[in-house]
């Protein structure tokens, strides 16, 4: 019997979730391992913490391409041809396994407009993994944690505060610092607009 | 037909069927899911490598223009699919083995070399390697759907026009709403992700 497309999104949906959410994590890892912000490490090294991310990236792809080994989808062993109308719901063979993801959107692939949806989830629950993780890691290790140069909180703010802070002790010093600077920031920021910003219309015509 | 882009989709769809492994791989770079997370994931990346603050605004406000050219560019492809509607290569030629789902949309321009060369071009602005990379994986991206059978060379080539004409569009779009971008990432910066 041909799957019924929404079963076959779902599936994808489903599936897609899972590859974003360990790449994300991963890409997450290698950038903050790169920008030195331990705050959001998952492990308490620099290089582990980059060869981790390089790892989960890998453990993603592989997933989401061998998972038709395991998960019955629209990928029946024998079935799975270019056409994607005329596959069959089961397991795939090892053979089958470049093709099975090649499925159409209008027979239940994921669209364009699902991946916008499921890859910001992804990012949002890769940050807040990695939040939590750096937050313990400077608990349990925080020897191993010491930024490399002097760090002066007073001067920074932002996620600078995390090359050797927790984001919680972040947010605070930088939510403070915007409430206080934001006037003059907006203003600063307005003033190096273009003249035919629609923002600086507004204010000149009927803001000032 | 361009008898060039004729031959040449001819050609590197024909060099299909001989190894299984390589045409494996290139399915799974072929489909829908693998470079678009490969570029996505670059943009996510840029937001977090930077350690000196000066250079991470730009960063970021390259990596929100290369968000809205990658959104643009699909509106870009629509347009231009509505005034041409060039069919696919395995529509026009009985040589082609397809090795890809019968896309239904139009053949040009190639909407996934768009994307890629909208994030590469963001992406180039501030970091001149990873553009390049990027606009590496877009290439491949797209000749990999030339072999496949489901684009011809040129669809590759105008995808990628569309994708560094529209993210030359986003800048003014960005320009236009200024100073929105800029105080959007004073506001990552105070809720300290940014």
């Amino acid at each position: 019997m041909t799957p019924d497309p929404s079963d076959v999104q779902a599936l994808f949906g489903l599936h897609y979730f899972y590859f974003a959410a360990l790449a994300t994590l991963g890409a997450l890892q290698i950038a903050v391992s790169v920008g030195g912000f331990r705050g959001m490490w998952l492990l308490p090294g620099r290089l582990t913490t980059r060869y981790f991310g390089i790892a989960l990236i890998i453990g993603g792809v592989a997933l989401f391409f061998t998972l038709p080994l395991w998960v019955d989808g629209p990928w029946a062993a024998g079935s799975v041809e270019a056409d994607s109308s005329t596959r069959l719901w089961g397991k795939a063979d090892w053979g089958d396994l470049g093709a099975a993801r090649n499925v159409n959107d209008v027979d239940g692939g994921l669209s364009g407009t699902g991946q916008a949806t499921w890859f910001p989830l992804s990012a949002l629950i890769a940050g807040i993994l990695s939040i939590a993780a750096g937050t313990a890691n400077r608990r349990l290790f925080p020897g191993r944690m010491i930024p490399d140069g002097d760090v002066t909180p007073g001067d920074v703010e932002g996620i600078d505060l995390m090359v050797s802070g927790t984001y919680l002790s972040a947010l605070s010093p930088s939510w403070q610092k915007l409430k206080r600077n934001i006037r003059k920031d907006a203003a600063a920021l307005l003033k190096k607009s273009d003249r035919w910003s629609i923002s600086v219309q507004i204010w000149e015509r009927w803001l000032k | 037909m361009n008898p060039i882009d004729r031959e040449l989709v001819i050609w590197l769809n024909g060099l299909s069927g001989n190894v299984a492994v390589i045409d494996d791989l290139i399915r799974i770079i072929a489909t829908d899911y693998v470079m678009p997370m490969v570029f996505s994931l670059a943009m996510f990346a840029m937001w977090f490598s930077v350690g000196d603050a000066e250079r991470r605004a730009k960063y970021h406000y390259w990596v929100l223009i290369g968000i809205t050219s990658i959104g643009m560019s699909n509106v870009g492809v629509v347009l231009i699919n509505i005034s041409w509607r060039r069919p696919r290569p395995y529509v026009e030629l009985d040589e082609i083995e397809l090795l890809f789902y019968r896309a239904t949309d139009p053949s040009f321009p190639a909407n996934p070399v768009a994307i890629g060369f909208a994030a590469g071009s963001a992406a180039w602005m501030v970091n001149r390697k990873l553009g390049y990379w990027l606009f590496a994986a877009g290439l491949v991206y797209g000749l990999s759907r030339v072999y496949a059978g489901v684009f011809y060379p040129t669809d590759v080539l105008g995808g990628a026009a569309v994708g560094i004409l529209v993210t030359w569009g986003s800048t003014y779009i960005h320009r236009i709403f200024q100073p929105l971008t800029n105080l959007f990432i004073r506001l990552t910066r105070g809720l300290a992700l940014g």
